[in-house]
């Protein structure tokens, strides 16, 4: 760990080196480690350590963005604030640049844990040969990752900007398998002891064991009862993509022509939060601007975009704190973020259902199909099931999905009250859900 | 600096590794992105470090570092070997590594201008240029024009005796155009989408592709799709263009043929691999005239270097012969499970990350049609080109792709322009219904820089060479 005091004054040594009119600097620290098995062995165990510095130098409205890692020496930091001074005077003026953020109060959020930072490799694999003893009863092979990780993020500016942030995060997904069957299970947190090794390993094991004998469904419209895991590899490719400034702006998210109107269901509520401990919390962005809370859909209609500087700037508004580092072209992005839970139980939902599809998680979503009508496509992985006269009876083989989510959470009907933390970026806080009329468009051989 | 690897190295071996490697990486970026008549962002990136690898207890350990000092590579080593230890307590079997022969070399991608020696004033004056004819059409809303280049010097020794520098040139562009009318959005690129075309080479690969000469066609295809019709729904026969068939091999190809995913190593990410050992030499992978061979060596391809990273040579294998599938892509722990030696495909992204079993570049060899010919003897189908969106299941088999854009084909003309063409199938079934691939003179290969693997994620630099090629009932224009 750098550490605050180290951590801005290195940004504010940068900053004064520079010659531009503004200038901002973001310093990236991080201690990763992660050990990965497979076929009930570890087979990679890594550590990674790094830290970089950002730097983004503005003459008038040309801009200069460089980074480098060789943060520990002068003459680097010398060629580093040189180098972005220089593009800046290649530049042509950038019409939408508006400006570097001023100082605001930032809360006070705590995501660092002393026991995650510590974490060693042996008690990685001490966690991962727990799990794979619980698979081993039922000879079922299991695979997966267990990564922790401590992490600081600092942001200056010449406006006044200081913004420090270390966290911690320990996350642990497992795919397990036993010849056709499979089952998986994951969590994250910022605190290790949120991981709980045996409830993860005997969730992906109950997947996997009732995962036998699948059976081909035809594809088509099927109601489908989404597990929480389903329900965030869905929100997280509308986040990326729906709900930023730039992308409104510029008409390519179908929230360009919706905003203020019902587009989902009523029982859709999502949010993004940077000040929950429920979440991965971060209180500030990219640019060191405090994070708001953004209701972006609320009981079914499309309320709030996120903002940076700049797009909140060209609309005459304040930023909600959602700025990626310079030199991104993708603009603001909410990374975390949550959705209102109802008042059912998976089984529950389950129930509701006559004929339909329970799926445990998607995979390779790819959302670029059609943006403005958020079509997407992926298929049905580690556990899909037939619900029939509201009861799960048999596994089935995965089906491809190709749907648009403005149709699909059109046709939510009914959430669960638990919520689950789902890792990411910053992950999600998401609850399980029922989607009438789901289709599915395809259909594989296992 | 040679003496501080050397001696990390060694200091790993002291500390009871049986196997140790170290990399030292430099890596430089530039990235040029103009949009709408704005430069969005000129970034310069330099990253360096070293990552080390051992084997100790039977068992691998790797750990990295920004900082190079001697001191800082020796801690690092002595972690390496404290992680190989405690993975040790979770082995079935000693990880051992194929044979190999041990080189001390040098290999420099050959270029003809250096990338980072042009000014940046003459690379925005062809972004700038080619954006101002993309804006110049009525209709488009999103002019994007783009440049990157990278500069990778890395430096490999291992416990083995292997020393070797090598110097890798990667440079491309692209430019794309969208036009939006309401809820419709359509987009055009060229080379390809997603940035354009990348190659190992200099900056003489940019000029190569005429940006600026490509923007009106582009531009006006764009805004054409707005008013095309639908694809229809239906199987048919179905022509790829080149940069599609790229991603298509890529996706049902390069990654179920990883033996490092067949072994089930990359079963909690992105999944496994129909293509199982069993398999090999016995599965009719396509037709008889589908060949395809993974080679390192091919001038210019994304996925050329001298050596991977664990020091194998660039080599050349065949993947599919004549339809058949007869190979793998290999690393010295995956390889000698199957009684093989490494075909030098294991590489890391940056020095912060452990070599995985990478594509290099994997290409469909070419075959003997003219495109001319092909469209002429083609009844009816859909010709396709240029990749929109992609997704594959966790073993390679049911696929689907979409495209920019299609035209229709009717008694060997093309027609109709069509607008948001899929198409899906089963890999060895479509490979299967491959019937002709056209000539060298239509062979161009098409850098991936953005191939993602592995936990933590690693992005590779890759390729494959392709030529337009038909295949027979395949289903396209997938319901929404």
């Amino acid at each position: 760990m750098i550490g605050k005091e180290r951590a801005l004054k290195i940004l504010h040594e940068v900053i004064a080196m520079s010659d531009g009119d503004e200038t901002d600097a973001m310093l990236t620290s991080k201690q990763s480690s992660l050990t990965r098995f497979a076929n009930s062995t570890i087979h990679q165990n890594v550590s990674q350590s790094s830290s970089d510095v950002n730097i983004r130098v503005v003459k008038g409205k040309r801009i200069g963005v460089a980074s480098t890692d060789r943060i520990h020496d002068e003459d680097s930091l010398k060629n580093l604030v040189k180098t972005a001074s220089m593009i800046a005077d290649f530049q042509e003026e950038n019409p939408n640049y508006r400006g570097m953020p001023g100082p605001a109060p930032i809360q006070d959020v705590n995501a660092f844990c002393e026991a995650t930072a510590a974490y060693s490799p042996s008690q990685r694999a001490n966690a991962v040969k727990t799990l794979v003893d619980i698979c081993d009863k039922d000879s079922i092979i299991a695979s997966g990752s267990f990564k922790t990780e401590e992490g600081e993020l600092a942001i200056a500016n010449s406006n006044g900007v200081a913004a420090y942030f270390p966290n911690t995060a320990a996350e642990v997904s497992t795919v397990v398998m036993k010849g056709e069957q499979c089952g998986y299970a994951a969590a994250s947190s910022n605190h290790v002891a949120d991981i709980h090794i045996t409830s993860i390993a005997e969730e992906a094991a109950d997947v996997c064991r009732r995962n036998a004998n699948q059976v081909e469904v035809e594809p088509g419209k099927h109601d489908v009862v989404l597990h929480p895991y389903a329900v965030a590899d869905l929100i997280s490719m509308m986040c990326a993509l729906e709900f930023g400034a730039l992308s409104m702006q510029e008409g390519r998210s179908f929230m360009s022509e919706k905003m203020g109107q019902k587009v989902f269901s009523d029982s859709l509520t999502v949010w993004d939060d940077g000040l929950d401990t429920s979440g991965m919390p971060l209180p500030f962005d990219f640019e060191g601007v405090p994070k708001q809370k953004v209701v972006l859909i609320e009981d079914g209609v499309a309320k709030n975009v996120v903002y940076d500087t700049a797009t909140a700037r060209k609309e005459g508004k304040e930023s909600t704190g959602h700025g990626l580092p310079a030199g991104n072209t993708w603009g603001p992005v909410p990374i975390n973020m949550f959705m209102k839970p109802g008042s059912d139980t998976l089984d529950g939902l389950v129930s509701k259902v006559k004929r339909g599809l329970f799926v445990t998680r998607f995979h390779y979503i790819n959302p670029y199909l059609d943006l403005k009508k958020a079509v997407f496509t992926g298929m049905t992985r580690d556990g899909t099931f037939m619900i029939e006269n509201g009861s799960m009876t048999k596994a089935v083989k995965n089906l491809r999905f190709t749907m648009s989510m403005i149709d699909a959470f059109k046709s939510l009907d009914g959430l669960t009250e638990e919520t689950m933390f789902i890792g990411g970026w910053f992950g999600m806080r998401v609850p399980g859900a029922l989607i009438r009329g789901f289709n599915f468009s395809g259909k594989t051989q296992f | 600096m040679k003496d501080w690897l050397r001696g990390a190295v060694d200091h790993a071996s002291k500390l009871g590794a049986s196997y140790a490697d170290i990399r030292l990486l430099h890596l430089v970026t530039e990235n040029i992105q103009v949009k709408n008549g704005t430069v969005e962002a000129i970034t310069s990136r330099e990253t360096r470090g070293f990552g080390i690898r051992v084997i100790a207890n039977g068992s691998w350990g790797f750990a990295s570092s920004s900082l190079v000092n001697e001191n800082e590579m020796r801690r690092i080593a002595g972690l390496a070997v404290q992680i190989a230890k405690a993975s040790s307590t979770l082995k079935k079997d000693d990880v051992v590594l194929a044979e190999t022969d041990i080189h001390q070399d040098k290999y420099v991608t050959p270029i003809k201008r250096d990338p980072f020696s042009i000014p940046l004033k003459a690379k925005l004056a062809v972004l700038l240029e080619a954006d101002k004819v993309l804006r110049a059409k009525n209709g488009v809303k999103i002019a994007e024009t783009n440049m990157r280049f990278f500069r990778t010097e890395k430096t490999f020794i291992s416990s083995e005796g292997a020393d070797i520098d090598q110097v890798i040139y990667e440079s491309g562009g692209g430019i794309a155009a969208t036009a939006i009318d309401g809820d419709q959005m359509q987009i055009r690129s060229y080379p390809n989408s997603f940035r354009g075309n990348y190659g190992t080479a200099g900056y003489e690969f940019v000029e190569g592709l005429s940006l600026v000469s490509h923007a009106p066609r582009v531009a006006e295809e764009a805004v054409a799709l707005l008013t095309a019709k639908e694809c229809p729904s239906k199987t048919t026969t179905l022509v790829i263009g080149g940069s599609q068939l790229a991603l298509q091999v890529h996706e049902s190809c390069g990654h179920p043929i990883e033996l490092d995913r067949v072994f089930g190593m990359e079963a909690s990410y992105a999944g496994t691999s129909f293509m199982t050992p069993e398999k090999l030499n016995s599965l009719q992978y396509g037709s008889s005239i589908v060949n395809i061979y993974a080679d390192a060596t091919t001038p210019g391809g994304l996925g050329t270097f001298g050596y991977d990273d664990e020091g194998v040579n660039a080599q050349r294998t065949p993947i599919i012969k004549e339809g058949l599938f007869v190979g793998y892509l290999t690393s010295r722990e995956t390889a000698i499970k199957l009684g093989q030696r490494s075909n030098g495909t294991c590489r890391a992204d940056g020095w912060w990350n452990i070599p995985l079993i990478r594509m290099i570049n994997v290409n469909l060899e070419p075959g003997d049609w003219e495109f001319d010919d092909l469209i002429r003897d083609t009844d009816e189908g859909i010709l396709v080109e240029t990749n929109k969106s992609w997704s594959i299941d966790d073993k390679r088999l049911n696929f689907q792709f979409g495209c920019e854009v299609g035209w229709e084909i009717k008694n060997g003309v093309l027609g109709d322009m069509v607008k948001n063409p899929t198409y899906t199938g089963i890999t060895p079934e479509f490979w299967n219904s491959c019937d002709a691939i056209c000539n060298k003179k239509h062979w161009v290969v098409w850098g991936t820089p953005n191939c993602g693997k592995g936990e933590p994620p690693q992005v590779a630099h890759v390729a494959h060479g392709t030529a337009p090629s038909r295949f027979r009932n395949v289903k396209v224009g997938v319901s929404k």
